[in-house]
């Protein structure tokens, strides 16, 4: 290995955090583009459903920026941004799916190429947007890094920070059909050990696994303690997990009330894991 | 989540701007087409079948006929049935089915049909499901 280049902030016009965020983008949503239900998925969603959650990734994607601190020390250059991590997300996802013969002119039509692309561009965004302000070289320069986030109360961003990292685990698994086999064959006593094991899981990432220094503050609030910051995050967690049930077509208003139980506290193990590392990271 | 200094003010770089730019416009052109196509009346979906004899092949005794389906409706269909058969003069007909998983609006996908030498296969649906 032989020693990295100097590196010049701002002197290479920003080409290594977009060059990042182009990586990111495909590490983080490379096991969704090489997952086939979401192909069928993005076949039979309504546009609506779809540009809704697109609606919802933007958020996410903005959040994420928020949380890891955009580059330039302004607000207004969020946007900016915001817009490079979605338009790199698309790119990523229209190439690969093309590239690896997903989508295939002549055989597959636009309508369906279209909402594949925006489908498996959500996580690529999702991905850009972390790898872009999380990953940044442990040399560089933090002091031009603006983490708006910082201004929220701690409540808040344990909140805004869950919602970030269950959302993102959640695409992960919702689109699978593996999520609703395995609700279905689990035994009913497997249900409150996921709740536990969940909640457990949760406290030691957050609490005891040593992750990042929690900063002062880090116990004040109504989330303050470590317990009901456990709890109350889970409840989120599976308020997404839930939200992506429904989303995904694993359950609906028709679903018998114990099935749609079973199936959030299956998924809200993945959400838990996501919000805790959501959390962690905020932390760091 | 600790509080930070003030950071310093900085103008995007030109690269910063024509990406966003670019991203931009491939945003507003791919919501832009998917929010034509939430208002576009969806068909139902209709199921077609060509038996593409001329480009199929064979081997030893068994005849490889390609099979394309298409869906020229606008809905998506799924677990699309198809039976293919090839009537031979001697013995029973050969009766196959293929399922295919799902066909957008205007999808077409191949599959082939392996029967006797010198027989020519039909072809029908079956049925389909509406996701």
């Amino acid at each position: 290995m032989t020693p990295g280049k100097p590196r010049n902030a701002g002197g290479n016009g920003d080409l290594d955090p977009i060059l990042r965020a182009c990586a990111g983008a495909l590490l983080g949503a490379l096991p969704l583009l090489y997952t086939m239900e979401m192909w069928w998925y993005a076949r039979i969603v309504s546009e609506p459903i779809l540009l809704g959650m697109m609606a919802v990734a933007g958020g996410v994607v903005v959040l994420s920026i928020l949380f890891g601190g955009f580059r330039r020390g302004r607000v207004t250059h969020l946007g900016i941004d915001t817009l490079i991590c979605f338009g790199i997300g698309i790119a990523a996802s229209a190439v690969t799916l093309v590239v690896v013969g997903r989508i295939h002119p002549g055989v597959v039509p636009l309508s369906a190429a279209a909402r594949m692309v925006a489908l498996e561009a959500i996580p690529c965004a999702i991905g850009a947007a972390l790898a872009m302000t999380q990953f940044r070289p442990r040399d560089g320069d933090t002091k031009n890094i603006d983490r708006r986030i910082d201004r929220l109360s701690q409540d808040r961003q344990k909140v805004l920070a869950t919602l970030v990292g269950a959302v993102f685990f959640a695409f992960n698994v919702a689109p699978t059909d593996e999520l609703r086999m395995m609700t279905i064959e689990a035994e009913p006593e497997h249900f409150p050990l996921i709740v536990l094991f969940s909640l457990a899981v949760s406290y030691i990432i957050v609490f005891e696994a040593d992750f990042a220094e929690r900063p002062k503050g880090y116990t004040t609030g109504a989330l303050g303690r470590p317990m009901t910051e456990t709890m109350v995050t889970y409840l989120l967690s599976l308020g997404i997990s839930y939200a992506f049930l429904v989303g995904f077509g694993h359950v609906s208003p028709e679903t018998p009330i114990p099935a749609q139980i079973a199936a959030t506290v299956m998924m809200g193990y993945v959400t838990t894991i996501g919000g805790s590392a959501g959390r962690v990271l905020v932390a760091g | 989540m600790s509080p930070s200094s003030k950071p310093r003010s900085e103008k995007p770089s030109d690269l910063s701007r024509i990406v966003a730019l670019v991203s931009g416009i491939v945003i507003a052109v791919l919501v832009g087409y998917l929010t034509l196509e939430a208002f576009r009346d969806g068909s139902p979906a209709v199921i077609a079948l060509e038996i593409a004899a001329g480009e199929g092949w064979s081997e030893g005794e068994s005849a490889y006929v390609p099979v394309d389906v298409r869906n020229s409706g606008g809905r998506t269909a799924a677990e699309i049935e198809v039976e293919t058969r090839f009537e031979t003069p001697d013995s029973e007909p050969v009766v196959k089915r293929t399922v295919i998983d799902f066909l957008a609006g205007g999808e077409r996908r191949r599959f082939y049909a392996v029967g006797p030498v010198g027989t020519r296969p039909s072809a029908r649906v079956i049925g389909f499901q509406e996701p």
